[in-house]
């Protein structure tokens, strides 16, 4: 512990005296450690019996779930986020049960740039759907990652009132890693509530990146939340997100504010017409709505309701999530094939020096994607004879 | 593996809360996953939140002295739920002569103030499965 810095002003008297009113009192020499002794002993040398977490089975998820019991729900979303091998083949089995009991809900996406009220209008708008007797799950794809690999996941401040409901179950996930990204997670995650009983799933996620593309192929009905000030916003996000929204949301419209909210839904309007819509045959719009006074939140109800009616009765609705299925199918064969390519050993092996090779200029990078693919689909090759000889080694993987 | 979920609450009526939040930044460091409840809980809300979010620790900072009340009050509502394998752990002003009856009640361990962050990390890796 460092001393106090001994810098007086020049005013201050040398010596402390009682004619001085500042003078400084003595500290309390060093700091009394009261955390050794705090620390229950039993607990530290693993003397008290370890808090081993009941296991439960693959049927323990299926009925709980099903019966729609929020703490069985809750682990089985742990066991879907888990990156452990064994959880995932659990976790598939599992969700393969479920699926028969999946598909229901309706499935809305929010995304807007930090700060423009998504988790405000989420907690609004949840607390409304409740009332009306629906049941609401709140997600979030939030594909950050950071050097640590933990996170602080903060929704809960933000969503106080929501996140003690009954009928409410909030569960932000953290970035992905591996084994299917956060996306596959995600949707899972989607499904995993679907089974267990909620009819309305709200998924949130920030407006600056890859994110809402990921979020728009796993919704039903995407909705952009922005402020007023249409064309400073406009800077902030790109505008390719306003192609994927099916509705636009201006927040904070209350108080002082509303005329100006009025104007940048004008620009909002002007600026759709140029777009082409994001759902065949329904016409994005911007609405207007308050998160704070609730104003103009049971409109975006009879919005979203009317979108269903009528996407269902085109068909969009259906031929949507067929395409989002097949996109997701995709999209795993994708991230598949890059982990299997990656992971590869001969090619980790040989990745620095031909990296090295790239980087002195003495291939071309195409001329090195080149080599590393044949060294890849000999090393496949030289595995698939090896699997002739042990047909059981192949079972196991 | 799974990774360790820590719920950081703040029971109680208390606005002090930069406690909370250096320990919940640590334990982010430490490569949990930290979710913070925000201000003001009632223990209602605190064992729902861990309910909801699956966690392995709950820890609750108090700086109010209503510690002896609501700290054994989380710790029977999370076992009412079922959730009897979730460490909890408290902290804040807390004077010794109460820490005995906090333990008794299920609280796994007390951090008073001048804890290294890095011992709270430590209980809890030594301590969650």
């Amino acid at each position: 512990m460092a001393k106090y810095t001994t810098s007086k002003p020049s005013w201050v008297p040398d010596e402390p005296n009682e004619k001085f009113a500042c003078s400084v009192m003595g500290g309390i020499e060093g700091i009394k450690d009261t955390t050794v002794g705090n620390i229950n002993p039993n607990l530290l040398n693993g003397k008290m019996k370890p808090r081993r977490r009941l296991v439960l089975s693959e049927d323990d998820y299926v009925n709980g779930v099903l019966k729609g019991d929020r703490m069985t729900l809750s682990r089985a979303i742990t066991l879907i986020e888990s990156n452990n091998s064994k959880h995932f083949a659990k976790a598939q089995r599992v969700l393969q049960r479920l699926l028969p009991h999946t598909g229901k809900a309706l499935r809305i996406g929010i995304t807007g740039v930090p700060g423009a009220g998504k988790s405000t209008i989420i907690e609004a708008f949840g607390n409304m759907l409740c009332d009306a007797g629906h049941r609401v799950a709140v997600l979030s794809v939030d594909p950050t990652s950071s050097v640590t690999k933990g996170s602080i996941l903060g929704d809960k401040t933000r969503m106080g009132t929501l996140s003690r409901r009954q009928e409410a179950f909030i569960r932000p996930s953290p970035a992905g890693g591996t084994l299917g990204g956060v996306a596959r997670k995600s949707r899972e995650t989607m499904l995993m509530c679907e089974a267990a009983g909620y009819d309305i799933i709200l998924i949130e996620t920030v407006g600056v990146g890859q994110s809402e593309t990921t979020v728009r192929s796993m919704v039903d009905f995407f909705m952009l939340v922005v402020l007023t000030g249409a064309g400073d916003d406009l800077q902030g996000i790109k505008k390719g997100i306003m192609e994927l929204a099916d509705a636009i949301v201006i927040n904070k419209a209350d108080g002082d504010n509303l005329l100006k909210a009025k104007v940048a839904r004008g620009e909002y309007e002007r600026m759709i017409e140029y777009i082409r819509p994001a759902t065949d045959g329904w016409p994005t719009h911007a609405y207007l709505c308050s998160a704070y006074t609730k104003y103009g939140l049971p409109e975006l109800w009879k919005v979203i309701q009317a979108f269903k009616e009528m996407t269902t009765e085109s068909g969009v609705f259906n031929k949507r999530r067929n395409r989002q299925l097949l996109e997701w199918m995709y999209s795993m064969i994708d991230e598949h094939l890059h982990s299997l390519f990656f992971d590869d050993p001969v090619i980790t092996g040989r990745m620095p020096e031909v990296k090295e090779a790239v980087l002195n200029g003495v291939i071309s990078p195409t001329q090195a994607v080149k080599e590393l693919i044949n060294m890849f689909d000999v090393d496949m090759a030289a595995r698939r004879q090896v699997d002739i000889f042990h047909p059981e080694a192949e079972v196991k993987s | 593996m799974a990774k360790v979920r820590v719920l950081v609450a703040k029971p109680g009526l208390d606005g002090h809360d930069r406690g909370a939040k250096v320990v919940a930044r640590a334990l982010r460091d430490a490569g949990f996953e930290v979710i913070y409840t925000g201000l003001r809980q009632t223990p209602e809300q605190i064992a729902e939140a861990a309910l909801q979010e699956d966690v392995n620790v709950v820890a609750m900072s108090i700086l109010s002295g209503a510690h002896p009340h609501l700290f054994p009050k989380v710790v029977n509502l999370l076992r009412e739920k079922g959730m009897n394998d979730v460490l909890i752990i408290g902290g804040g002003v807390i004077p010794e002569t109460d820490i005995p009856a906090l333990k008794e009640a299920g609280i796994a361990e007390v951090f008073t103030p001048g804890t290294p962050t890095g011992d709270i990390v430590e209980f809890i890796k030594a301590n969650v499965k």
